[in-house]
């Protein structure tokens, strides 16, 4: 290295720069409205829907961004759909330790802990799990494959219920959809839900901070999904929604 | 019970890349803020500008979250990162909404006070530090970028090459044809 070069690399340790602004919050509002990959050739046209389930309107003006592309859809009060021109892209499923579900526990565990009434179906879980992140306390109930719950492609699992309390930490609940996929509101019990059936797809929340995080590791197959009180239940298995009704409305 | 909750920030580059590349913004705001400085200070280099560096570095991002399932999982990340920041900031120079750059400095034109060299000597070198920068500035873009990547953001040869998107023996070329422009500019015509 000759000496200009020891001159410039020691005027390049030097040298002064502003401070580097903080811009992770605004490049991943900006991701999570843009598409991952480009749109195919043909210009197929996607439309994609991601059902916002606000648990709580200060945690909706944290994600400004995305405000305005939100429509009233299915007239709940608390559910919005968002469309994207295109879905992220979607993570591979995976099955059993690899859906993240947290610390495994028993019912009475859960209850002790959850620090929410959780509600249970009439048909016990085979596993229980209570997670710490990302939206707080999570309780998620897992049920084996059996003939009335078939084995679910992405998660090999025959039901997957998840529980958590919606005001607080967590600010909402956005789900992704892509084409092919149908969301409809529902009552369960009298409650305000929505089933979304079709073709998997992801789950996403967004703190009231303003910090999205994917649920990662797996995708969603059919969902029923509605609001007790301040909890947010998520019932997803590959079943009509018949079945699904009759389970979630058998939660005590 | 212990809840572990999972701390994306002890997470390796690759697995955060991985889960990103599953559509993980979590993971990847986790990307960004592991590698805002470099991408921005990079955009600094080239722009010169602070508004015009923290756009570039921002859309920088952007871009590279849309690229990332061409992106191989275990490739160095911030070359990766810094070339397409550099090509943002790039475009941005041609750019008819420029804004007024800024001259680089170094923080050794003000001499530090507990400095052992004497005033006179702190204020040569700052000096000399102060000309060489401005003979850096008056270089043609190609010239300035590629002394730039290699001494200013501290890039070995093969990064800058990966960030300008040249071959390597591309790279040292036109490094040693810019060091040469750049001796001229100074008055040196011999090797220091």
């Amino acid at each position: 290295m000759t000496g200009l070069e020891r001159r410039l690399e020691a005027i390049g340790r030097e040298l002064e720069y502003p401070r580097a602004p903080d811009i992770a919050g605004a490049v991943i509002e900006r991701v999570r409205v843009q598409p991952v990959r480009r749109l195919p050739a043909r210009r197929t046209v996607t439309v994609a829907i991601a059902l916002l389930l606000l648990a709580a309107g200060a945690a909706f003006a944290a994600a400004p961004g995305v405000r305005h592309r939100v429509l009233d859809f299915l007239g709940l009060r608390s559910v919005h759909v968002e469309r994207v021109e295109k879905l992220p892209a979607l993570p591979p499923g995976r099955a059993g330790a690899n859906l993240g579900l947290g610390t495994r526990t028993t019912l009475a565990g859960a209850r002790a802990h959850a620090g929410f009434p959780m509600l249970v179906p009439a048909l016990r879980p085979d596993e229980v799990y209570l997670a710490g992140a990302p939206v707080g306390n999570r309780v998620m109930l897992v049920y084996a494959p059996r003939p009335d719950l078939p084995r679910a492609p992405h998660t090999q699992t025959g039901m997957l219920v998840t529980e958590f309390r919606g005001e607080q930490p967590p600010g909402f609940l956005d789900k992704t959809l892509g084409r092919g996929t149908t969301a409809r509101p529902v009552a369960v019990n009298g409650d305000p839900g929505a089933w979304i059936a079709g073709r998997p797809h992801e789950i996403v929340y967004v703190r009231p901070d303003g910090t999205v995080i994917t649920d990662t590791l797996r995708l969603a197959g059919n969902t029923l999904i509605w609001r007790h009180g301040d909890v947010l239940v998520r019932l997803e298995a590959e079943v009509p929604l018949a079945t699904a009704l009759r389970i979630a409305r058998s939660m005590r | 019970m212990v809840v572990r909750p999972l701390n994306l920030d002890e997470l390796a580059d690759g697995e955060l890349v991985r889960r990103a590349k599953r559509g993980d913004v979590g993971a990847y705001e986790q990307i960004v803020e592991r590698y805002r400085e470099p991408v921005f200070r990079a955009a600094f280099v080239v722009t010169r500008s602070q508004a015009d560096a923290e756009e570039a570095a921002q859309d920088a991002f952007v871009k590279a979250f849309g690229a990332l399932p061409r992106f191989r999982i275990g490739a160095p990340l911030r070359p990766w990162l810094l070339r397409i920041a550099v090509n943002e900031s790039r475009n941005r120079l041609r750019s008819a909404r420029r804004r007024d750059a800024l001259a680089l400095r170094a923080a050794a034109e003000r001499p530090p006070e507990d400095s052992d060299r004497s005033p006179e000597a702190a204020l040569l070198a700052a000096e000399e530090r102060r000309d060489l920068l401005a003979a850096v500035e008056r270089l043609r873009e190609e010239d300035r970028l590629v002394i730039a990547c290699r001494y200013f953001l501290g890039l070995s040869e093969r990064e800058a090459a990966q960030v300008l998107g040249w071959r390597r023996g591309t790279l040292k070329s036109r490094l040693s044809r810019a060091l040469a422009r750049l001796r001229s500019e100074l008055g040196e015509e011999a090797r220091a």
